[in-house]
């Protein structure tokens, strides 16, 4: 699913904060997990991603360092602040609100 | 495809640091995905490609991520910015008492500064200022600078080549300008060296430098215009070059004018100097040491060269050491007493800044608690603590940058009035220009940004300290916010009081010098005196028959009591010369005596009104034939002559011999007079200093050619009709001579520099003291404000449950003195520790004046009660139901 088809902003900062929940990452690594945790529903382009990331980290929600990666090359590894864990969850509460709602919508109206 | 690989690697190397961190940050991205690819078994040049492809647009990512960061900061900012302005414009009244507060605070020490600024802190006007030396004679004891040459010196120093690039010289003369309509004006001619302007490095800014042939005698006729000068008496009209300047009877080409503020003394025009024909002895030399020629090298040839002078022209080196002294440094020692005044007045404008400031303080931590509500609503709707700080930051920093061109504003139209009053308090030399330009502009500015940082802050952290839970509820119980908030504004008045107090009391002191000063009689009595003065003439018979006949024709006139001749009048100053006393005198022989040397006629006592203490005073008896005889004053008497009488003794004032050119005229022994009489001491320079020792001889034994003619006239009525006729009747006397500065003494007196420095200091200090006691009187009554507001549920049940509305009145009032009485003994501990510094500048009361301290303090309270009762009234008439239910 492209980015531009409708992935809302506050899905993708979402699944790239749950990305991070296990464990630190650099860019690659989030595309290829948040397309593991949906199951390849989400294909995350760098032209989304990038500017994500850098957004989550403005705010607050993450913070970047240099690093290496498996292959020894050098990345620059995205972490979860206190802030950014306590985000999912409000955002989590949220969206399931959000999706029990259109769950019960759409269920209505078919 | 490969283009596209190089252009991605290109741009990789593009922008600042955050960016290239992106562009490592992205390349990471495309290796690890070719290396992924690799791994899947594509070959390196395919699994590039397909990174490449998936990254899809480096340029488009670089700049999403880019808009992110960049985006963020400007973008709330922004907002922010849009908000403030919103609200300082709802809130037009706030808005135009802070700015209008900060706009004086910092208008009013902007104007100061670009005064101070000119005259002190710009480095001089010159190419290379610390490579150009003045050269000093100073005497074996004191270490002023004697800087009066002969143009033999000047030559003798020219030789010395190795060590000086130039050698210039300057002398000051004046001329006489006829206007059109017959009227004379002074001319301020500076005579210069050909190569002077060259030597300091300033380049006319119309016009050409003098040639070298124009020293020449008969080459000299052209001038160039000082900037001032040109631009008052020509409109800045360029045209003006290449014209005529007539003066002295001669015509003069202008050649050109000078930039502004480029002479450090008085002249209208610069003029060739022509060495050759000079013929007095008070040339200023400078000049520029040559490259690498270090100061230490430079004052050793001098002194070098001033021993050899001692031997080759003894007349004017025997008793003086040539030295030299960074001219920077020359000019700095000039300038001091000018200085003490101005660093006072840069001192006081900065206290009516602060207090500008505080109030501007109070005014928004009121502010703060009125908008306690929209900080908290900010707060839970999502705002960080440091977002609501910048934006009340913000909005206190477009309130003092608002100020500050307001200020500019306001400074822009009382420079004029202040440098027209610098000058005549003689703290800027008259030919300066006090501009507002770029330096003053910059000045300005930082001072609004740095005020406004600093007096925003604590008001901003105030303001974001939000509870939310309290906050929300519409409260009006005492938080502990407001109690913090309130002690602020407490500390506030009491800092504002204080430095008013300090300003108050500082003005009192000087006035009550002032009129001291003034009053004081300075040992003679100047009313109804009229001084005016002429040249007799060279030779001593035709001065003594001009000055006789000038002061028959003077008794003739009618209303003039009695008339006097003397070398110099109170006021005027008096020629210092050395004196020699008879055999049995106690005077240490290292120690030449000095004392001010005054011809005077035998009604000059009379007229005066000095007090004849004993022996007689001179008459007309006392003539070029009879016996030489002197007066000394009470202190001469004192101090040489000790508990002896000094009738009869012999005393000799050395007299200079004439002058001659090329040589010094050196005192030589004079006749010696016996002492007949002494009399009161006069202050001769100024009416606060302590008076001179002084030495009067009869003019008619030794006549001067310019002297003074010194009336009384019998009533006041007299004496200013006399001024306005005295010219035309005095020139029927001799119709060759003028007749000039003709001034009644008491305009003489106001006119000295010490009421000149003075007043100064008074009209600036009383205008500041002004502005601190309206300020103070403002952010009182603000802070009594809203005491009553946030009391009014208090006072509302202290009147229901009885209490008077004098008792809240007087509550009200114990309260703000109780702040005012804290505020006065800082004040005054603080203002008893200044008031050192303005010691010098008291004349007859002490710093410690308790009248000064007492009467200021009580205008202080008076002004504290008026700003408390006006709030306080309404207080009064709260009504108790409504008070309570207004929760």
């Amino acid at each position: 699913m492209a980015p531009r088809t409708g992935l809302m902003q506050g899905t993708l900062d979402l699944l790239i904060l749950r990305a991070l929940s296990v464990g630190p990452n650099h860019g690659l690594g989030i595309a290829r997990r948040v397309q593991q945790i949906t199951r390849g529903a989400f294909e995350v382009k760098p032209g989304s991603l990038f500017p994500a990331l850098h957004r989550l980290e403005e705010q607050g929600w993450l913070s970047a360092e240099w690093g290496e990666s498996e292959n020894r090359r050098r990345a620059k590894y995205y972490r979860l602040t206190k802030a950014g864990r306590k985000h999912i969850e409000t955002e989590t509460a949220t969206w399931d609100r959000i999706a029990a709602a259109m769950a019960s919508a759409i269920a209505e109206t078919s | 495809m490969k283009s596209r690989t190089r252009s991605f690697f290109r741009n990789l190397w593009r922008g600042g640091r955050i960016d290239r961190e992106l562009d490592d940050e992205l390349r990471a991205f495309v290796d690890m995905t070719v290396d992924e690819k690799k791994a899947a078994g594509l070959g390196e040049e395919e699994a590039r490609r397909h990174a490449l492809v998936e990254l899809g647009g480096l340029d488009q990512v670089k700049e999403r991520v880019r808009d992110v960061r960049a985006g963020a900061l400007v973008d709330q900012v922004r907002q922010d910015l849009v908000y403030s302005v919103r609200l300082l414009r709802k809130h037009a009244g706030f808005t135009a008492i802070t700015v209008g507060t900060i706009a004086l605070g910092i208008g009013s020490s902007t104007a100061i500064f670009s005064v101070v600024d000119t005259v002190l802190f710009r480095p001089l006007p010159y190419a290379h200022p610390d490579s150009l030396v003045k050269f000093c004679g100073t005497g074996p004891r004191d270490l002023a600078c004697d800087d009066d040459f002969l143009p033999a010196e000047l030559e003798r120093l020219r030789e010395q080549r190795d060590v000086f690039e130039h050698v210039a010289a300057d002398d000051g003369t004046g001329a006489t300008v006829v206007r059109p309509d017959g009227t004379r004006e002074t001319l301020g001619v500076g005579l210069v060296t050909t190569n002077w302007l060259s030597t300091l490095g300033v380049r006319p800014a119309i016009g050409r430098d003098f040639a070298g042939q124009e020293g020449q005698p008969g080459f000299d006729r052209v001038v160039i215009l000082t900037n001032d000068y040109w631009r008052r008496h020509f409109n800045s009209n360029t045209s003006v070059v290449g014209g005529t300047l007539t003066f002295d009877g001669m015509a003069h080409t202008v050649i050109g004018v000078l930039p502004p503020n480029v002479l450090r003394f008085y002249a209208d025009v610069l003029k060739p100097l022509v060495t050759t024909t000079y013929s007095d002895n008070s040339l200023d030399l400078i000049a520029r040491l040559r490259p690498g020629v270090t100061p230490a090298r430079a004052t050793l040839r001098t002194e070098t060269v001033g021993r050899q002078l001692e031997t080759d022209l003894p007349a004017s080196n025997r008793s003086r050491r040539l030295t030299l002294r960074p001219l920077g440094k020359y000019y700095a020692t000039v300038q001091r007493k000018a200085e003490q005044g101005l660093i006072l007045m840069l001192g006081a404008v900065g206290v009516v800044l602060l207090i500008a400031c505080a109030n501007v303080a109070n005014l928004m931590l009121a502010r703060a608690g009125a908008r306690r509500r929209e900080s908290t609503l900010r707060a839970a709707l999502g705002a960080s603590r440091g977002r609501l700080v910048r934006q009340f930051l913000l909005e206190s920093l477009l309130l003092f940058v608002a100020g500050g061109a307001v200020g500019m504003l306001v400074a822009r139209l009382s420079i004029d009035w202040l440098s027209a009053l610098a000058i005549s308090g003689g703290y800027v030399p008259e030919r300066m220009f006090v501009a507002t330009d770029a330096r003053v502009l910059g000045f300005s500015l930082l001072l609004s940004l740095a005020t406004g940082l600093l007096f925003g802050l604590g008001p901003a952290i105030q303001a974001s300290r939000v509870d939310l839970n309290a906050g929300l509820r519409e409260s009006t119980q005492t938080l502990t916010n407001d109690v913090r908030r309130g002690r602020a504004r407490r500390l506030l008045i009491v800092t504002e009081l204080a430095l008013s107090l300090v300003l108050l009391a500082g003005f009192g002191l000087l006035i009550r010098s002032f009129e001291r000063v003034y009053t004081t009689s300075g040992g003679f009595d100047p009313d109804n005196v009229i001084v005016t003065d002429s040249d007799g003439g060279r030779s001593f018979p035709e001065a003594m028959t001009f000055w006789r006949a000038a002061v028959e024709r003077a008794r003739a006139i009618p209303g003039v009591a009695s008339v006097a001749l003397t070398s110099r009048p109170p006021v005027h100053g008096a020629r210092r010369q050395r004196f020699a006393i008879d055999a049995r005198s106690p005077v240490p022989p290292d120690e030449p005596p000095e004392a001010g040397d005054i011809l005077i006629s035998a009604d000059y006592f009379r007229t005066l009104r000095i007090p004849l203490l004993k022996g007689r005073a001179f008459t007309e008896a006392d003539s070029e034939t009879s016996p030489p005889v002197a007066v000394i004053s009470e202190s001469l008497a004192r101090r040489y002559f000790g508990k002896t009488d000094p009738i009869g003794r012999r005393i000799s004032v050395l007299e200079q011999a004439p002058m001659t050119c090329c040589v010094t005229p050196r005192p030589v022994e004079g006749v010696w007079r016996e002492v007949v009489g002494v009399v009161g001491d006069v202050r001769q320079r100024n009416v606060d200093e302590a008076p001179a020792v002084t030495i009067y001889r009869p003019y008619a034994q030794i006549v001067e050619h310019d002297m003074y003619l010194v009336l009384r006239a019998s009533t006041t009525a007299d004496a200013g009709r006399i001024v306005g006729a005295l010219r035309s009747q005095l020139i029927t006397v001799d119709t060759r001579r003028d007749w000039w500065n003709i001034r009644a003494m008491w305009e003489v007196i106001r006119e000295s520099e010490s009421i000149r420095l003075r007043r100064f200091v008074l009209i600036l200090l009383g205008s500041f003291a002004a502005m601190a006691m309206v300020l103070a009187a403002v952010g009182i009554y603000g802070v009594a404000s809203s005491i009553v507001v946030e009391r009014t549920k208090e006072i509302g049940i202290r009147m229901a449950l009885g209490a008077t509305r004098t008792v809240v009145l007087r509550q009200m009032l114990r309260e703000m003195l109780t702040l005012a009485a804290g505020g006065l003994i800082v004040g005054s501990a603080v203002a008893l520790g200044l008031a050192r510094l303005i010691r010098t500048m008291l004349f007859g009361v002490t710093a410690t004046d308790g009248v000064t301290y007492f009467a200021v303090s009580v205008l202080l309270c008076g002004i504290v009660v008026l700003a408390t009762c006006l709030p306080a009234r309404r207080a009064m008439r709260i009504d108790p139901m409504v008070a309570l239910r207004y929760d």
